[in-house]
């Protein structure tokens, strides 16, 4: 030590006189607990396109919690909100900015999706081997795509490497047909580099493998198509047959499941958002009234009894969209859990929405799917079933009787819904109407789709389905710019963009959105025409 | 100035022999020396007198003070002694009475009002928490705009940390956190404290080159005094209660919609009757009275050749929240000696810190007691909950009782949280210095100096089994955190010093030295839950219950280890040439070469800080003066260019980590890295007149450039870019006018300080280039960020603290709010940011204090009035506490039944507060002035002074 003083001193005195001693500045000016290189053993290319899947649903708990549990968990019908100090929420249509800017503001999402895409590129670059950037462009979709579904028009095109959102913004259409380039970009890429392989620690979806990779290209080319059925039926026509009769199809096994595989050290964050904190989300009551209607086999792998149950035998949901406070924090907490484990990986698509996708482009749409809506549909529930590990599969199959019960609200029956919530049952009909034929194959995707909210929800503005209860009256606090039957359409721009992006955001309001800012206008292509 | 008291005095008997005698207690004394001696009466800090003996068998003389020595010389940048008549700027000095007759645990906070210039917010925290402190107004967007503190001529850095950004993240940091801390300038002891020099402007700190912008505060600390032994005991003790406070309800009680209800966090149930009434109200039954004990001892003693101070202090307190407490020991030890026929001085010093507090909370929301004790619900027991820890024979172990909820906001039993949710900190800090100088010729001399301050920090979290699982990362058995910070810092200067005339007109004052200082930080944290076998732990073994140590923390724990190096080494020179004692010329320079410019591409290595300044003695070119009217005038001017530290590691940025992984990305690298530069000038006079009085005014105006910050700027394939553009403007006036007279026993010293700041930011970025991509961007907006939907905005023409609410209620075309057919009003966020409704600006227009001191014998009396003037307050808190229904302000409504709205509208309490209470809260209805008189100090006192004297064994000499 005194000599190191002693020495620092001398070198002081020195420096001031013959400034040789700065040379050590750069050292000085390296943060000693920041590397200044990660090339090794392929660092780079892993901890990117870890970056890169983070940017679909976050591992960190607050962004992801907002986009999956509040956002989409809420208006997909899977989740209600459970705090009882909550009472300006998505599901009562009053959030607050912080809510619901997450998708687009959040510096979780874009900035990281857009960093990590520029690192891997210049990997692909710098190796010559497109297959890193090629994956990159995949998630890239997948990713963008829940951020489009839930605005409307959004920066894409004109976006810079950085992911900075204070430019242009673009039409959904074009945001979707730019989708569709950078998706065929990267299967066609795929496909010329059909043996090639990624480090598997550098990839925690498929571990490496190529194939799985454009399998899962085609299947999310073919979600897709399938939203804008609508909105450009040739078009997805077009894209839905592309995908299904590409070289290596979509996903029709489980084991080709998208999914991030990410979680055990690090902890699942949806498992985080729903379990601490006395529980900030639980079940709500729509999916519980179908699975229960159904007899479903699945529920004991989707939900678990609250501790302090209402009745330890008895499933039972909170009604979306209810006044928090009026149920109360001790009448919330014995509402059905969400059934999750801290290492779960985090689903992106399954096998199940694929075959159901490719049911409804066969039964409502004509689009030649490669095979018969019946033989999708069931095909669809078998999957889910195996999927989670739940039997009966067949019993359920041929069930044409059981419909979704009412809802009795157990606290003193305040939120119950008296109405039958849908008809539809669970055996497919081949003579039924094709509206029918919807509601079906939807109604079996979304229970199949369990915690994938924003998929969900994004259906149930297209199609209409699943038939899910209306917010509650005196839930309803939007002012009249919400229809309760309808739930949210959107969300609002995030306020930032008003300070950080005006001019911009301002022609997009004047030019692509269909109606004025705010969670009533529908996007682009939620325009099926109502019946 | 005369004094009354009998002093002991040295004398001689005889110019140049070493014979002589010391008074006695009273004065007197007895000595027989040759007809025809001079006697030269001598006593520190007095002019000596010499008296011809002749066959007089009584001498008596009255002593003067040595008011030239005392009076005249201040304390500047790097401790360099000046004239006072020969400054060009604004110093304003603090003797130790005004620090320690009210004394603050951070003495910072005692600065408050007497000083022109100085805006000190003291925090939250309580007891020892950190000070703002801002001198002529907020200067930087990004970078700290606090002043600099200098001890003994040597800066100490305190982290710097970063003043805000403008992600939504950093700023919710406010919201959310509430650890409290204390800073490294609150170690001080104030006893230690001689005295201190503000030196608001920047031409005063201009020597400190690169850290000067924000001015200083030079504190001198004290030596060993020559000729007596004295040694001063003080004991003090302070009690705290809370002033101010919210004003609670606690008539309603628990429930919704004016129902009745035994659970819920709201207060918004039926009016309670006398059968349950629990009249429930925190000052009473949750703060505590706060008690501060401050021991100390400080000895002097010395010879002419070597003085020696050595002190020890204790303070000891607990705070008015429960299970708070800081304390404090401190150790110093100064010897200086002279060698060498007095021309060489050796001043080495010593100083050992220990420092342990708990529970020092800040604002925020997380962990702090504050949510549950002001939101109780008001229909529920407290008594109840006081029993805050209950046997759970389940567990074996004590859990915790609270049967009212989370709130969303991790809300848990205040007691709990202050008995089982422990922040602690432990410090141990040591300071050694030494001082050499050596007189060379008697106008040149040299001197060095080389201080090292080390300090190693503790901060553990222990949050027991049963605590709020967000807050535990899920564990139900607990949560442990430490937090070792390790601080070094070693400064070292040279210093050469001129100090001549040239015949009987000219003289000169110059130093030229160099410094060198190093700053490091490092620190581990190990941060983790208690596995405890559920889910979230699969896998694992887990851990024992309420057992905090590393290796019983779950693998899921954080580990982290971060830190951070600067060197900076320096020359500088400074000269001040006098011409008739009446004008005066001061030029400074000073050179810096800082690590944070190096880069692999960095194009500059170090940056040059001049100012000049010039001073004139009017009164001295009035040889007519009647000094009773006016005995003194000066006027000043001064200019300099000086900086803000440079943000570290931007010209070297790596790949930082983000919580699971390394980012990808770094920063771009700033090449061409310069300070943010602060250009300013100043005017002022100062003036003594009719006797008593002393009047100081100074105009200044400061430009700071070259604003470091992130405009969110497209840079291919780096996360962010900093850009060095804008200019933000201070300008104002400090005042201050003392008066001091004595009638017979009665003394009364009264000052009043007035300042005021002008903030103005000029540009923010106006045709700048990104360095990225050459091209050329502006700026007319920068979003800070803010609480909520209260914003703070930069806009060119406006001011560093303007806040804006983004927000408002949903109005109708007549822009009456929008009432729907259910009663209900709704909120709608603006659009257009021009339509953006603006609160106000934070920022004072003005300070002003008016402090008294009245004695009487050994009677005293003081008292400080202070008054801040202008700016606006947000409060969340109001907002929250109306929105639980525990304000008065919602019980009054209630009374009411309704609050008018459109001028004649009637809405329901609970949809009024339901809305703009809720969710962010719309910022206009929680604005409030900050204008506000306090009276800031009050003191009464009598002092006994018992002096106690040594006889030397040898006798001084004087020459």
């Amino acid at each position: 030590m005194k000599r190191y003083i002693l020495n620092t001193l001398m070198c002081g005195i020195l420096a001031t006189g013959s400034f040789s001693c700065t040379e050590k500045y750069l050292d000085i000016n390296s943060n000693p607990y920041e590397p200044g290189s990660l090339t090794a053993d392929d660092y780079a290319l892993g901890t990117a396109m870890s970056g890169l899947a983070s940017a679909v649903v976050s591992d960190d708990v607050n962004t992801a919690q907002f986009t999956d549990c509040l956002l989409g968990g809420t208006c997909g019908g899977y989740f209600a909100d459970a705090k009882s100090t909550w009472t300006e929420t998505i599901s009562n249509f009053n959030p607050v900015d912080g809510w619901t800017n997450v998708f687009l503001a959040s510096d979780r999402v874009l900035p990281v999706l857009y960093a990590n895409l520029e690192q891997v590129k210049i990997v692909s670059q710098n190796t010559g081997d497109p297959v890193p950037y090629a994956i990159a462009l995949i998630i890239k979709v997948a990713a963008m795509s829940r951020v489009t579904d839930a605005y409307g028009p959004i920066p894409y095109t004109q976006i810079g490497v950085d992911g900075k959102i204070t430019v242009p913004y673009d039409s959904q259409e074009k945001v979707y047909d730019t989708f569709f380039t950078e998706l065929d970009e990267a299967i066609t890429t795929l496909t010329d580099n059909k043996d090639a392989a990624l480090t598997a620690s550098a990839d925690y979806v498929y571990s490496g493998n190529v194939q799985q990779w454009i399998k899962f290209a085609n299947s999310l080319k073919l979600r897709l198509a399938m939203r804008i059925s609508y909105a450009n039926p040739t078009k997805a026509k077009e894209m839905a047959e592309s995908a299904v009769t590409q070289e290596f199809s979509v996903i029709e096994s489980n084991e080709d499941n998208a999914a991030w595989h990410y979680f055990g050290a690090v902890t699942n964050p949806l498992y985080t958002a729903v379990t601490y904190n006395t529980h900030d989300s639980r079940v709500a009551a729509d999916i519980i009234c179908y699975m229960n209607g159904y007899n479903d086999n699945r529920r004991s792998s989707y939900f678990k009894a609250a501790e302090n149950a209402w009745d330890s035998n008895e499933l039972c949901g909170i009604r979306r969209g209810c006044l928090l406070d009026a149920v109360g924090t001790e009448k919330l907490q014995r509402y059905t859990d969400i059934n999750i484990s801290a290492s779960d990986a985090i689903q992106w698509m399954n096998a199940a929405e694929v075959a159901f996708l490719r049911a409804e482009g066969a039964a409502v749409f004509g689009f030649n799917m490669g095979g018969t809506a019946k033989d999708f549909y069931e095909q669809g529930i078998r999957l889910s079933f195996e999927q989670w590990g739940a039997g009966g599969a067949d019993a359920y199959l041929n069930d044409g009787t059981s419909i979704p019960t009412s809802y009795t609200d157990p606290a003193e029956g305040l939120y119950s819904y008296d109405s039958n919530l849908s008809n539809i049952t669970v055996k497919w009909d081949e003579g039924a109407t094709t509206e029918e034929k919807q509601e079906r194959i939807i109604t079996q995707k979304w229970i199949a789709n369990w915690m994938l909210g924003n998929e969900a929800w994004a259906d149930y503005r297209r199609t209409g389905y699943p038939r899910l209860m209306p917010v509650p009256t005196d839930g309803n606090k939007s002012g009249g710019v919400v229809d309760s039957n309808r739930g949210a359409r959107r969300m609002p721009y995030p306020a930032s963009q008003n300070t950080d992006n005006f001019e911009n955001v301002q022609y997009a309001r004047d030019n692509y959105l269909n109606g004025p800012d705010n969670m009533g206008t529908d996007v682009w292509w939620a325009c099926k025409q109502q019946n | 100035m005369q004094t009354e008291n009998r002093l002991s005095a040295f004398l001689s008997w005889k110019k140049g022999t070493a014979n002589g005698t010391i008074t006695d207690f009273e004065g007197n004394y007895t000595l027989t020396v040759p007809e025809g001696s001079t006697l030269q009466f001598s006593y520190i800090g007095y002019k000596a007198t010499e008296m011809p003996v002749s066959n007089q068998s009584s001498i008596n003389l009255t002593m003067r003070e040595d008011s030239e020595m005392l009076d005249e010389v201040v304390v500047t940048a790097l401790g360099i002694k000046r004239s006072e008549k020969a400054l060009s700027y604004n110093v304003q000095e603090v003797k130790s009475d005004a620090i320690t007759t009210n004394k603050d645990v951070n003495f910072v906070n005692a600065l408050s009002g007497k000083v022109a210039g100085v805006n000190i917010n003291s925090s939250s925290s309580g007891v020892g928490g950190v000070s703002r402190v801002v001198m002529r107004g907020t200067k930087s967007i990004m970078q700290s705009s606090n002043a600099l503190y200098v001890i003994d001529g040597v800066p100490m850095f305190t982290g710097r940390t970063k003043a805000g950004s403008s992600s939504d993240n950093a700023s919710q940091e406010t919201e959310f956190g509430s650890r409290g801390s204390t800073e490294a300038i609150a170690d001080i002891n104030p006893e230690d404290i001689e005295s201190i020099s503000v030196l608001t402007g920047a031409a005063a700190a201009a020597l400190y080159g690169s850290d000067a912008a924000n001015g200083a505060i030079v504190i001198t600390t004290k030596k060993g005094q020559a000729g007596k032994l004295s040694v001063t005991v003080s004991s003090n003790t302070e009690f705290t209660s809370p002033f101010v406070m919210p004003k609670f309800q606690n008539r309603y009680g628990t429930g919704i919609n004016g129902k009745y209800s035994t659970s819920g966090e709201k207060s918004w149930g039926a009016r309670l009757t006398g059968s349950n009434y629990y009249g429930y109200n925190p000052r009473d039954d949750y703060f505590q009275t706060g008690i501060i004990g401050t021991e100390s001892v400080s000895l002097s003693t010395g010879t002419d050749k070597n003085q020696t101070y050595a002190s020890a202090a204790a303070v000891n307190s607990r705070g008015i929240v429960p299970n708070n407490k800081y304390n404090r020991y401190n150790f110093t030890v100064r010897n200086t000696t002279s060698f060498l026929n007095d021309k060489m001085k050796l001043d080495i010093g010593a100083s050992y810190i220990l420092q342990n507090d708990r529970n020092m909370i800040n604002q925020g929301i997380s962990g702090n007691p504050l949510v549950g004790a002001y939101l109780f619900p008001r229909g529920n027991d407290w008594e109840d909950i006081k029993m805050y820890e209950r046997y759970d024979p389940a567990r074996k172990t004590y859990t915790q009782y609270w049967p009212i909820g989370s709130a969303s906001m991790q809300m848990q039993n205040p007691y709990w949280v202050n008995y089982r949710n422990l922040r602690e900190n432990k410090k141990d800090r040591y300071m050694l210095n030494a001082g050499l100088s050596y007189q060379i010729l008697d106008w040149l001399s040299v001197s060095g100096r080389v201080r090292l301050d080390n300090s190693t920090n503790d901060y553990t979290e222990k949050f027991y089994a049963s605590t709020d699982d967000e807050l535990t990362e899920g564990s139900s058995r607990g949560l442990y955190n430490i937090e070792r910070t390790q601080d070094k810092q070693l400064y070292a200067d040279f210093l050469i010093n001129i100090n001549k005339t040239f015949g009987t007109d000219w003289s000169l004052q110059a130093n030229v030295g160099g410094s060198f200082s190093d700053v490091r930080e490092d620190i581990i944290k190990v941060r983790g839950p208690i596995a405890d076998g559920s889910d979230k732990f699969a896998g694992e073994p887990v851990g024992l219950t309420n057992w905090f140590n590393i290796q019983n923390l779950s693998s899921t724990t954080d580990r982290t280890q971060v830190g951070y190096r600067e060197q900076t080494q320096s020359l500088f020179a400074s000269a001040e040439i006098g011409y008739k004692s009446t004008y005066y010329l001061t030029l400074t320079g000073r050179n810096d070469w800082p690590s944070q410019l190096a880069g692999p591409n960095s194009t500059s290595k170090s940056f040059f800080y001049p100012s000049v300044g010039a001073s004139v003695l009017l009164s001295e070119l009035m040889p007519n003066l009647n000094k009773d009217y006016l005995s003194y005038l000066k006027i000043r001017g001064s200019w300099a260019s000086v900086g803000t530290p440079f943000q570290r590691y931007i010209a070297n940025p790596r790949y930082e980590w983000d919580g699971n992984r390394w980012n990808v990305q770094t920063q771009y690298p700033v090449y061409n890295l310069k300070p943010e530069r602060t250009e300013s000038f100043e005017v002022g006079l100062t003036m003594r007149f009719l006797k008593n009085f002393n009047l100081d005014v100074t105009y200044y105006n400061a430009k700071t450039k070259n604003q470091t910050f992130d405009p969110q700027l497209t840079a291919s394939g780096y996360s962010s870019i900093y850009i060095q553009t804008g200019a933000v403007r201070n300008q104002g006036i400090e005042l201050a006018l003392n008066y001091q007279n004595t009638w017979n026993k009665f003394t009364w010293d009264t000052g009043f300080t007035y300042s005021m700041n002008r903030n103005k930011i000029l540009t923010l970025a106006d045709n700048a280039v990104n360095p990225a991509t050459g091209e050329q961007f502006s700026l007319d907006q920068l979003d800070m960020g803010g609480l909520g939907d209260a914003r703070f905005l930069l806009r060119e023409g406006g001011t560093m603290g303007d806040l804006y609410s983004r927000i408002d209620l949903r109005r109708d075309d007549n822009g009456q709010i929008y009432v729907d057919q259910n009663g209900n009003i709704t909120t709608a966020t603006i659009e257009d940011p021009k339509d953006y409704i603006k609160l106000g600006s934070v920022l004072p227009k003005g300070n002003l204090a008016w402090r008294n001191n009245f004695s009487w014998n050994n009677f005293n009396l003081g008292f400080m009035i202070s008054a801040r003037l202008g700016g606006i307050v947000f409060s969340r808190t109001q907002a929250i506490l109306d929105n639980f229904g525990v304000s008065e302000t919602t019980a009054a409504a209630r009374d009411l039944g309704y609050m008018n709205i459109n001028n004649g509208d009637r809405i329901t309490p609970e949809n009024w507060y339901g809305t703009v209470a809720a969710g962010n809260a719309v910022p206009q209805y929680y604005t409030y002035s900050a204008t506000n008189v306090r009276l800031q100090e009050v003191s009464f006192g009598y002092s006994s002074q018992e002096r106690c004297f040594a006889t030397f064994a040898t006798s001084a000499s004087r020459s």
